[in-house]
């Protein structure tokens, strides 16, 4: 066979280890395709080899060797010690991407929860300050529709009188479109929820009285009260009444009037 | 220990007592040059072209007394069967 002829003098040399590193890899290239006849040629020349262990007693190791063989020990030590800890499972940058990838999920967890507060907090006062707007925007119309009945000269005004001539007076204008409002000063506060109740009281004979809205005096005793849409008409009214009621008001008068004014 | 190679059919005719007598005998019949250079390989684990360098002979040269030598060796061996 050509191909084991070019290696047929190599056998000695092979099995004595002295092949240059080109010729050896190459006839190991050819080992390695199964050729039996370079196989067993080695196999004999290894033995004899061996034989050579004979000539040990008369040969100890030389400096060289000594040290060619502490170099290759330090060598394949040094390279053991560098390759353990350079080829490990994962490699340390993956390792790092992991641990660089986890941060970054728990933070944006942690800015996402943080966001989300934000927002929830923003929100909340969003709508308060909606609210509050509302509240006022409400307020605005009731101060605007009390400012238009007070000075509307088609607004009728009615002056509400107490039997206690020490109880001071109440003022009242109708505008036959915008409603009613009721003004006071200086009213002493009903006691405990009570509250004050505001009546229409019918002309037509034998009719009973309307009840209309309910309010309580501020601590100095002041009070505007709105009746935006009065239960009836000024025409049908023949005095409005005030009385003093249990919390929520009544349906009907449960005390007698503290104050009252007639309609003209 | 013994080597873990095969063993030729010519060993196992070779009484174990005068092995060692035997090959240091043929070794002994090499001439300087092959017994230096089979020496260099087998006992300073040198290749080739570091026993030529060692000794500053050609590579060719060292080849030949490396194979010859060893060849002179499996010769002797062999006729003691």
């Amino acid at each position: 066979m050509k191909n084991c002829d070019q290696f047929s003098e190599m056998f000695e040399a092979y099995a004595l280890g002295a092949l240059d590193l080109g010729e050896r890899a190459a006839f190991e290239a050819h080992l390695a395709t199964g050729c039996k006849n370079c196989a067993k040629a080695v196999e004999e020349e290894r033995w004899l080899v061996s034989q050579l262990a004979y000539l040990a007693p008369d040969a100890a190791p030389s400096d060289m060797l000594k040290g060619r063989l502490m170099q290759t020990v330090r060598a394949e030590s040094q390279a053991a010690k560098r390759n353990i800890p350079s080829r490990p499972a994962i490699p340390y940058w993956m390792w790092a991407g992991v641990a660089a990838l986890f941060l970054a999920t728990i933070y944006s967890a942690w800015n996402a929860q943080r966001l989300q507060r934000e927002i929830e907090r923003a929100n909340q006062i969003a709508g308060a300050i909606l609210q509050r707007r509302h509240e006022l925007e409400i307020q605005l119309e009731v101060a605007k529709r009390e400012a238009a009945i007070l000075i509307d000269p088609a607004s009728v005004k009615i002056a509400l009188a107490s039997p206690d001539p020490q109880s001071p007076r109440l003022e009242a204008k109708w505008h036959p479109e915008l409603g009613i409002v009721l003004t006071g000063q200086k009213i002493p506060a009903p006691s405990g929820n009570r509250v004050l109740q505001l009546w229409l009281i019918p002309r037509a004979p034998g009719g009973k009285p309307i009840p209309s809205l309910t309010l309580r005096p501020d601590a100095e005793g002041k009070f505007v009260l709105l009746v935006s849409n009065p239960p009836e008409l000024m025409a049908d009214t023949k005095a409005l009444a005030i009385t003093e009621e249990p919390a929520g008001g009544s349906p009907a008068p449960t005390t007698a009037p503290r104050w009252v004014g007639g309609v003209s | 220990m013994p080597p873990a190679v095969a063993v030729p059919e010519y060993e196992k005719e070779l009484d174990e007592k005068c092995r060692g007598e035997k090959v240091r005998a043929l070794m002994g019949s090499l001439n300087p040059q092959q017994k230096r250079a089979i020496g260099l390989a087998y006992f300073e684990g040198l290749s080739h072209t570091e026993i030529a360098a060692a000794l500053k002979e050609p590579l060719g040269t060292v080849k030949s007394w490396i194979r010859t030598g060893l060849l002179r060796l499996k010769e002797g061996l062999q006729a003691t069967t």
